[in-house]
């Protein structure tokens, strides 16, 4: 009785839409000016009451399955033209608590799977590369090495540095019109590929304002190439800008694949067609090896999804960085979210959340979650669309998925409500046609999926809720994997990397139950798994790192590991923190720890890397000098952050040198 | 690599968790005046600190412990303010809402968290 009526009680009290519009101004830093203000007010109050009007409205229902339109019209259908975009946007409810996708991020997520063939090939050269999920698939990072240089972004620039003399010999910076951010980086032979992204406000200059279109923050993702023949002296050789914010990219051989998601605001399709400049919808695009102008698509150009209820487009962009071929661009209407690729193809995920009940204190009730999996060949520098295919349940990142000889794997999670006792845990193997031909549902309910790995014929899964089974599944026979067996824990890993065919390092987290009941996290945990027999499972040996509040990026990014079975080196940033009185945590160190690891004694400490000391937790924390990325060459392990990088002798863990960096000044 | 774009991401977040925060910040510093201090705040650190989040349980935590924690320094550097009492200005629907309420907000300040947390956010 009594909590049900304080709930009600609860439930009046209202933000007024006043406070959430300055606070949403003031969080995304769109300049401000008293006209643009009332009408970014005004446009901002239709766009709430437009989405708590079309929240609650049924999606369209078509009998046909979303599968069966794309195979009716051989492959996607196309847009043909500005109508069929307004009538589609139109009916579109872009509800803020949108299913385009799983849990995104703001950089990697990280566990990697690798294709079996090569997996624990011997690297010939002495340098460390960034820690891929596909042998032969590139992934750009923050960091980059060919052996002699170190190639870092670091506060809105690219500086190269001569390793061995630790000096830095040039830099790439970008002036305050061209507002592009440099994200992360490949370099491959004699060119550097630096992906990046541009923000235009462009309406907040405008002095008068057409209603129709408020202010959008309006991103372009770019790949720059430059020659860098000449370290001291690199030179801009190609560029190719897409709209939409950066989703993600790959680079197999001379090719490079990146994808960008632009959002559509559909409020702006409530008014009249006669109104919108179709002109302004059509996905843009520039290639400096066509010119420096900016060229669009047509409409004809653009395939969209039919089940899809995103209202974005997704552009994907293809181009070789050693021929003056143009870029392949292509746009899809639509989003994607998680991709996974393989050295021939690239799919691309999408979350769709269906059969929506009334919302209750902002929690669907019951709802139907599926994965929509776009299949595009990679080729020549061509992403082309190829098979679409659904399993249930939502990814948790890239390396949920895998493919091997063809078939495709791939691992999710399935809730029906927001309940998680209802989760279950679903392993899928689809065909060429991406149609399903073996599958293993209903693994431990209740819980979700915090890992997996697939390494050749077996895929490792960890699941959680309060103790960690690590599953091992069988997949040598496609219709038909099997878990062979199960080893339950208490913890569990976010990150599963092979050590070799039976061995598998976990990095994680402890966990304990407080006083409620409820459990929570207790430090980082580092864990060696024997999987020789896989019907037992075994935890050889495990490392507690710090306590409650400890982190690393690995938990989230897999390439914020440094591993080499030859050097025997472990390596992550972390920052470690003690527990300190109830519910307080106090940060003690930051910087690299460096493991090595033996079958027969386990985890050593070698050392510890930092390039601050923190003497008060948080207090005095100098952002420039978090150590973010670990590297090696040939015996020196470099240290990365912002502000400085630092040599240390692999060996004696003996610091070598420090390079500072100049940093400009904060934003 | 995920990218999403940083605003929309700031715009979804406000949307998803205006009320809880703000309620939440409402029970802690009993001021409507604070309340809006706090919510602003908690916004701006998650502005500046986009913290990774390994799933909504996680994302929601956070979010409530940024709060308190905000709500705490404010009080403690607005002691003044703090000790005036809450005026009755939230008015509700009905007569038991409202004697509830207000009952819940007479306790102190460990409880009437404990209430809201475990009845109203589970």
């Amino acid at each position: 009785m009594k909590k049900k009526e304080y709930v009600d009680a609860v439930n009046e009290i209202k933000v007024d839409n006043d406070l959430k519009e300055r606070t949403i101004n003031k969080i995304t830093q769109s300049k401000k000016h008293k006209n643009i203000y009332s009408i970014l007010a005004s446009s901002i109050i239709v766009f709430v009451i437009v989405i708590s009007i079309a929240i609650p409205m049924i999606n369209n229902k078509n009998k046909v399955t979303p599968i069966e339109i794309v195979e009716q019209n051989n492959g996607l259908p196309k847009l043909e033209n500005f109508e069929n975009l307004y009538n589609i946007m139109k009916n579109k409810s872009s509800g803020l608590y949108e299913t385009n996708g799983s849990f995104v991020s703001f950089t990697d997520s990280a566990a990697s799977s690798e294709t079996s063939s090569s997996e624990f090939e011997k690297d010939e050269d002495d340098y460390s590369k960034t820690n891929v999920q596909v042998d032969g698939v590139d992934e750009a990072d923050i960091v980059k090495t060919d052996g002699s240089y170190i190639y870092y972004i670091t506060s809105g620039e690219i500086i190269i540095v001569n390793a061995t003399e630790l000096k830095k010999v040039s830099e790439i910076s970008y002036n305050e019109d061209e507002k592009f951010n440099p994200l992360e980086l490949y370099i491959r032979n004699n060119k550097l590929i630096v992906i990046g992204q541009k923000e235009n406000n462009y309406y907040d200059d405008l002095m008068a304002v057409d209603t129709i279109y408020p202010i959008q923050r309006d991103s372009h993702t770019t790949a720059k190439v430059y020659n860098i023949e000449n370290k001291a002296n690199p030179k801009l050789d190609r560029e190719v800008e897409i709209e939409g914010s950066y989703i993600s990219s790959r680079m197999i051989d001379d090719n490079v694949y990146f994808i960008a998601d632009k959002y559509i605001y559909t409020y702006i399709f409530k008014a009249d067609i006669e109104k919108l400049d179709e002109e302004m919808f059509k996905p843009k695009y520039t290639d400096t090896v066509i010119g420096n102008e900016e060229k669009c698509l047509q409409y004809n150009d653009i395939y969209y999804f039919p089940e899809s209820d995103d209202t974005s487009y997704l552009n994907i962009a293809g181009f070789n960085i050693n021929n003056n071929e143009k870029a392949n661009i292509n746009t899809y209407l639509g989003a994607g979210s998680d991709i996974y690729s393989s050295q021939k193809n690239l799919y691309i995920t999408r979350v769709e959340y269906e059969d929506e009940d009334e919302r209750v204190y902002g929690y669907y009730n019951n709802y139907d979650v599926n994965t929509y999996i776009y299949k595009f060949k990679l080729e020549d520098s061509k992403a082309t669309y190829e098979k679409a295919g659904s399993v249930p349940g939502k990814v948790l990142n890239q390396f949920s998925m895998d493919e091997k000889d063809g078939y495709f794997r791939i691992a999710t999670t399935d809730s029906q409500s927001w309940n998680s006792k209802t989760d279950t845990n679903n392993l899928y193997v689809l065909n060429e046609n991406l149609e399903t031909i073996g599958k293993i549902e209903n693994l431990a309910k209740g819980e979700k999926i915090y890992s997996v790995r697939f390494m050749g014929n077996r895929a490792y899964m960890v699941t959680f809720v309060e103790t960690d089974p690590l599953f091992v599944i069988d997949l040598s026979n496609p219709e038909n994997p099997i878990v062979l067996g199960e080893l339950k824990i208490p913890g569990y890993s976010k990150y599963l990397h092979p050590y070799d065919e039976n061995h598998i390092i976990g990095f994680g987290e402890n966990t304990k139950t407080n006083q409620y009941g409820g459990v929570v996290t207790d430090g980082m945990k580092m864990a060696l798994f024997d999987v020789t027999n896989p019907s037992s499972p075994k935890e050889l040996y495990s490392v507690d790192i710090g306590e409650k509040g400890t982190y690393s990026e690995i938990l989230n990014n897999h390439k914020a590991l440094l591993f080499s079975k030859e050097k025997n080196i472990i390596a992550i940033p972390i920052s470690i923190s003690e527990e300190e009185g109830n519910y307080r945590t106090k940060l003690k160190f930051q910087g690299a720890i460096v493991y090595g690891l033996d079958l027969d004694k386990g985890f050593n400490l070698k050392g510890t890397i930092a390039h601050m000391q923190i003497t008060d937790g948080y207090i005095d924390y100098d952002y420039t000098k978090e150590v973010e990325r670990i590297i090696y060459i040939n015996d020196s392990l470099y240290t990365l952050s912002k502000g400085l990088i630092k040599s240390t002798d692999i060996n004696t863990m003996q610091e070598q040198g420090i390079l500072e960096i100049e940093l400009e000044s904060d934003e | 690599m995920e990218y999403i774009d940083k605003n929309r991401y700031l715009e979804r977040m406000v949307e998803k968790y205006s009320d809880m925060i703000y309620r939440l910040a409402l029970v802690r510093t009993r001021s409507r005046e604070n309340s809006e201090d706090v919510y602003q705040e908690v916004f701006f650190r998650l502005a500046k600190k986009l913290p990774q989040f390994e799933s909504e349980e996680h994302e929601k935590a956070w979010l409530i412990r940024v709060t308190i924690n905000c709500s705490k320094n404010l009080l403690n550097s607005n002691y003044l303010k703090y000790k005036s009492e809450m005026k009755e200005d939230i008015t509700f629907e009905t007569k038991e809402r409202h004697d509830i309420y207000y009952a819940v907000e007479e306790l102190p300040l460990k409880y009437r968290t404990i209430i809201h947390l475990y009845y109203y956010e589970n």
